[in-house]
């Protein structure tokens, strides 16, 4: 197992090394210039422009800005943004938690709804609910989510009321001082944490159920096929004939084993939902991973876009290795594949 | 998100390399899918709206009618037959664009599903024949791709690029392109030390022709599956990058970017941001639905259960 | 099944809320909705109207533009004196004016001359330790042509500080009212410095403003106390909070839900319904700028003035106004806005007339159809709030006088040096007013920014206009520095460099319960002085 993980590891250090390399030329390749896009419809004289970019070292040949980069990145330095001449990685440690925490609430909505319905579809495969169920599942992950989040805004929000339609907090009741930046845990620790904590969930009812639906789409069926293989496993069967109450072969000896490929694509989700979070992020002016970069693009902000990509890359591909070792270790044949 | 899914679930299960099956009994089995055959009928049914959108399409779709701008679909208060689903911010029909959306869309679709599948296979052919060094090279650069978030890539190539509707198809291309490789790399492995190719081989066929005709045929049940699911995947994909403004340039009438455009008239004006979205929605779902019949006929094991 | 869910939910959450108890904010609070995170809170290296309204809050000027014009009255200085020669102002300072303390700064002393010479001082001395802190850019001062007209900043004592000019230059004053002319605390510059934090000081700002500073979170809030020492007196409110909504129709919505009571450039779109909000007093002012198309006359045939008059008539300008300004925007037929000095009302816009235009273009010996591109911008402006959609009615209407026009676009400091280099044929820009002064307009049109490169985007260069402005800015008479500007806009709309499509009216959306809020028609948002029922 060890060897496995060695291996593995050892694996994944090309793939950064080739991370940072192609983030780096690709960034350089973007057309427009950091210091003239922040300069409005003033504009800038050629001097001054020389100017800046021989301090922000964008002069230099792009080897050597490749180098530099490299050296400060084994400092663990990141750089600073461009546009707001903070640190990267502090400005990455201020926004993930908000897209982690979207994510996680996401994921967890997806669970906790999707497994059930799953098993239900599973059991009673073939009734109107089944088919109901499947139905909506296909129109769950066809969903383009931008329109189903300005939607549900719209109806959920505004015209009936029922959620606030963007921002994290009620910012007049609570000042809730980040500590963690999850806020659903910094409201915790604050003068009211009952209240607050009430109002962070209800902030995050809305953009938890968009970012949700498609992972909620996929656990549903996942969970339903793998259910129907695992129901006509021969041992199920046996248990079956044997008079063990349906709810009992269904519920423990069934679904324990067909949740084993729902948890690997529950693994595979959580990586590609942070990246998901981009489009929920925008429509719901969320504070988080997402907003961020794409305004990192715009404004070519160089240093926030290499470090963010590699930050959101390496936060991704440990996410996936976290899901092949846990899937080697459930599945030991795996290990052996290749 | 929804494709890597399906390239899991589509992953070639032992029986790969069964004969393949009658056009007959393929369709008997697709067909027994209600699901499906809805599914196809739809996207068949937008696929000749999209061909024929200039003889069926009222209008054209750059028109500018001044007189009736931000017009009510015809069953609102105000709405007339003239324009069926109303008219956007500078009067253009809704309806008109729409269909001429289509023929975008699906074009988006299938190009960068081709294109993706092409390069895939041939890739993916190389990674699974062509020795180690070639493997770890093309595997390790596709979990490169893989590791930076969809849409974050796509954006990142169309700044690079600039943003235009081919534009488009090439950054949903580069985005999509690491699941045909893995899949083609993936059943090829499969297949290579069968008896068949190990008996070809030895029969003296070039490696080339081992490739490509041998084992190829024989990996093609998931490609198509994916390549199915993919068109549903490269539409959303497209839409959302029109959608942040950074697909088709106008007067196009993408779909994605039609909703971006309609964004300031949710409040007052809601049926012009709900139509693209729906267009959106419906195509994909036919064509997932279309594409789960797909493998559900394709693979006997899904079948059976 | 979802939405009943929901409703449970939301009506569940809502009555804990209530049962639990919340905080009674006792305080008066008043939510700006605003639109974006500043880039940091030192006035002079920003020159984003979201950037510069996150730091006002907290400073103060020599001179200040009254709330709601353009008009100067005294701020950190009360009074001046200009020297007959016009070269040197003599500033007397405010005494006893306190800077805001923060948790970790205490002042120990209150504003003098050396804050003053300190602040302009960092954004022209290389050699002030601070110049280069947090990236070091200070656009204003040297686009308001600062290094050349300023000879020396002399603090003649504790309260009272000399500028000399080089120059005798009328606008200046106006220019030092800009958020540029803020005037920072030199001590906790060097308190920072010695703690070997200098970039603190433009994160977390320290002034002598209406607000003091009290924590920001990037994308979410920024928020401000009420300053009790402020030498204006108190303000009405006492938490001051910018809650950072970025997208306009999330704006909107917060705003009828009460969780703002101001908001920031609602979409023309939703004026409407704002204005039926019986909650809602929908606050309006003609804003200080200009949105125009510029006709690159290095390219022909718009070397003609008589093509670039034909296309300017074929373009429906009303119907512009109409479908993208909507209740926001006045047709523009001047370069500058009506409410400027000098501004010539007598000029006839060209009509809106298709088949006059055709002849037109025919008679100058174009041959139709014929091709051309027309830019627009990437990103929304105060001055046209969809450039898109603009160049799409345009390029319909031309169409039908026949020239094709392709559309273009770039990302958008792409596109300005693009424009800028005259690389376009028809292209879309526009101007917001910096100060309230006519020649922060005309210099658009002049010689000098007509170079490649330059801000001149018709690449137009006439000898008369140019001639008349600089003049212009030298003369002190006001009656006749308007006879001079009313000359050169009789002399632009007979050549026509570009087309002058609107001036944007300043819309903000403001809850009833907030009074005495005024618009400022420099696009600032202020709070000082505002109250809150």
């Amino acid at each position: 197992m060890l060897r496995y993980l060695l291996n593995r590891l050892t694996l994944t250090i090309p793939t950064f090394i080739a991370l940072i390399f192609l983030t780096f030329v690709a960034i350089r390749l973007v057309p427009g210039d950091p210091v003239e896009v922040r300069t409005g419809e003033h504009g800038i004289s050629p001097e001054r422009l020389a100017m800046f970019r021989h301090d922000l070292g964008l002069d230099q040949p792009v080897w050597k800005q490749f180098l530099d980069y490299g050296w400060g990145l084994l400092h663990g330095n990141f750089g600073a943004s461009l546009v707001t001449s903070n640190p990267v990685l502090g400005e990455f440690a201020t926004l993930f938690p908000a897209t982690v925490e979207l994510s996680a609430c996401a994921m967890i909505f997806a669970i906790l709804l999707g497994v059930p319905m799953g098993v239900v579809a599973a059991a009673k495969r073939g009734s109107w609910y089944d088919q109901t169920l499947m139905g909506l599942s296909v129109t769950g992950y066809s969903m383009p989510i931008f329109w189903w989040g300005l939607l549900l805004i719209m109806l959920v929000g505004e015209r009936w009321g029922l959620t606030p339609v963007s921002g994290r907090i009620d910012l007049i009741q609570y000042d809730i001082t980040p500590v963690t930046g999850f806020m659903l845990i910094d409201t915790l620790f604050s003068d009211t944490p009952g209240p607050a904590f009430l109002d962070a969930v209800h902030h995050l009812i809305l953009p938890t159920i968009v970012l949700g639906t498609i992972p909620l789409a996929v656990i549903a069926r996942m969970t339903r096929s793998s259910m129907l293989e695992v129901l006509s496993e021969d041992y199920v069967r046996t248990a079956r004939a044997k008079g063990l109450s349906p709810l009992r072969v269904v519920g423990v000896h069934a679904l324990r084993n067909a949740l084993i490929p729902v948890t690997t694509v529950i693994g595979l989700m959580t990586g590609s939902l942070l990246a998901g979070a981009v489009l929920t992020e925008t429509i719901f002016s969320w504070p988080g991973i997402g907003k961020w970069l794409i305004e990192a693009i715009s404004r070519r902000d160089y240093p926030v876009l290499q470090g963010g990509i590699m930050l959101i890359s390496t936060v991704v591909i440990i996410v996936n290795l976290g899901v092949d070792l846990t899937y080697g270790i459930i599945n030991p044949r795996i290990r052996h594949g290749r | 998100m929804a494709a890597d899914v399906a390239v899991l679930e589509a992953e070639p299960t032992a029986e790969a390399g069964r004969p393949p099956s009658s056009l007959r009994a393929f369709w008997s089995a697709f067909s027994e899918n209600r699901g499906a055959v809805l599914g196809l009928v739809v996207v068949v049914l937008i696929c000749v709206v999209a061909i024929f959108a200039d003889v069926l399409a009222p209008h054209a779709p750059a028109e500018q009618f001044r007189d009736a701008i931000l017009a009510p679909p015809f069953w609102e208060e105000g709405g007339s037959l003239r324009f069926l689903l109303g008219t956007d911010g500078v009067g253009r029909d809704t309806l008109s664009r729409l269909m001429y959306g289509a023929r975008v869309s699906l074009f988006i679709g299938v190009v960068v599903t081709v294109v993706s599948l092409g390069v895939g296979i041939v890739v993916g052919l190389a990674s699974a024949f062509f020795g180690t060094v070639v493997d770890v090279v093309i595997t390790r650069i596709m979990d490169l791709i893989m590791a930076v978030p969809d849409l974050v890539l796509a954006i990142l190539a169309v700044a690079i690029l600039g943003p235009s509707l081919t534009n488009t198809i090439v950054a949903v291309t580069i985005v999509y392109l690491p699941r045909y490789v893995r899949l083609v790399r993936a059943s090829a492995l499969g297949e290579r030390d069968r008896d068949y190719v190990t008996a070809a081989k030895v029969a003296g066929v070039g490696k080339l022709r081992l490739m490509f005709s041998t084992v190829l045929p024989n990996c093609l049940a998931p490609l198509v599956v994916q390549a199915a699911l993919g068109i549903s995947d490269a539409i959303l994909e497209a839409a959302a990058l029109g959608f942040l403004g950074l697909g088709a340039q106008p007067p196009t009438p993408e779909w994605g970017a039609m909703l971006a455009d309609s964004r300031e008239f949710i409040r007052s004006q809601p049926w012009i941001v709900t139509f693209p979205g729906l267009a959106i929605l419906i195509t994909v779902v036919a064509i997932n639905l279309m594409g789960d019949g797909l493998r559900d006929a394709l693979d006997p094991k899904m079948r059976r259960s | 099944m979802i939405t009943i869910d929901l409703r449970r939910l939301g009506t569940g959450l809502g009555l804990a809320a209530f049962l639990l108890g919340s905080t009674a904010a006792s305080a008066k609070t008043l939510v700006f909705c605003s639109e974006g995170s500043p880039e940091n809170f030192t006035p002079a290296m920003n020159t984003t109207g979201t950037s510069l309204d996150a730091a006002r809050p907290v400073f103060d000027q020599l001179v200040e533009f009254e709330r709601g014009s353009t008009k100067l009255k005294p701020g950190l200085a009360e009074s001046w004196d200009i020297s007959p020669d016009g070269l040197t102002i003599t500033f007397h300072l405010r005494k006893g004016v306190k800077f805001g303390a923060t948790k970790d700064f205490k002042p120990t002393r209150d504003f003098n001359a050396d804050d003053v010479i300190w602040s302009f001082d960092r954004q022209y001395n290389e050699k002030n330790p601070y110049n280069k802190v947090s990236g070091g850019k200070f656009d204003y001062y040297s686009d308001m042509d600062m290094p050349k007209l300023v000879k020396e900043w002399e603090k003649k004592d504790e309260n009272t500080v000399i500028l000399h000019l080089n120059e005798p230059n009328v606008p200046i004053l106006a220019n030092l009212a800009m958020d540029f002319g803020t005037i920072q605390s030199a001590e906790y510059a060097d308190a920072l410095m010695k703690k070997g934090k200098p970039e603190q000081f433009d994160q977390v700002p320290v002034g002598t403003g209406p607000f003091v500073f009290s924590s920001y979170q990037k994308d979410a809030v920024i928020r401000f106390k009420a300053n009790p020492t402020y030498w204006g007196g108190k303000p009405a409110i006492d938490d001051l909070i910018f809650a950072i909504t970025a997208d306009a129709t999330a704006r909107v919505s917060k705003l009828k839900a009460g969780e703002c009571q101001v908001a920031a450039y609602p979409r023309p779109a939703d004026l409407p319904e704002l204005q039926k909000d019986a909650a809602l007093d929908l606050m309006s002012q003609p804003g200080l700028n200009i949105g125009y198309m510029a006709f690159n006359v290095k390219k022909p045939p718009l070397d003609k003035k008589e093509v670039r008059i034909a296309l300017s008539m074929a373009i429906d300008k009303a119907a512009i106004i109409k479908e993208v300004y909507g209740e926001a925007g006045q047709p523009a037929k001047n370069l500058i806005p009506p409410t400027l000095l000098g501004y010539n009302n007598d000029i006839q816009d060209y009509a809106f007339d298709t088949a006059k235009a055709k002849s037109m273009l025919e008679a100058a010996g174009v041959k139709t159809p014929i091709d051309m591109d027309l830019w627009y911008m990437p990103v929304q402006r105060p001055y046209n709030p969809n450039a898109k959609r603009v160049a799409e009615m345009m390029q319909s209407d031309l169409a039908k006088i026949g020239v094709n026009v392709k559309l273009v676009t770039y990302e958008w400091g792409e596109y300005r040096k693009r424009l800028q280099n005259g690389e376009h044929m028809l292209g879309q820009l526009g101007w917001t007013g910096d100060n309230g002064d006519p020649d922060n307009f005309f210099f658009l049109l002049g010689c000098a920014a007509a170079r490649d490169g330059g801000q001149n985007l018709s690449k137009w260069c006439n000898k008369d206009f140019d001639a008349d402005m600089e003049k212009a800015k030298s003369v002190t008479d006001t009656a006749e520095r308007a006879k001079l500007y009313q000359q050169m806009q009789v002399i632009a709309h007979d050549d026509q460099p570009e087309m002058n499509i609107a001036h944007s009216v300043v819309y903000v959306p403001v809850n009833k319960k907030v009074t005495d809020y005024k618009i400022s028609p420099l696009g600032r948002f202020q709070f000082d002085g505002v109250d809150i029922k």
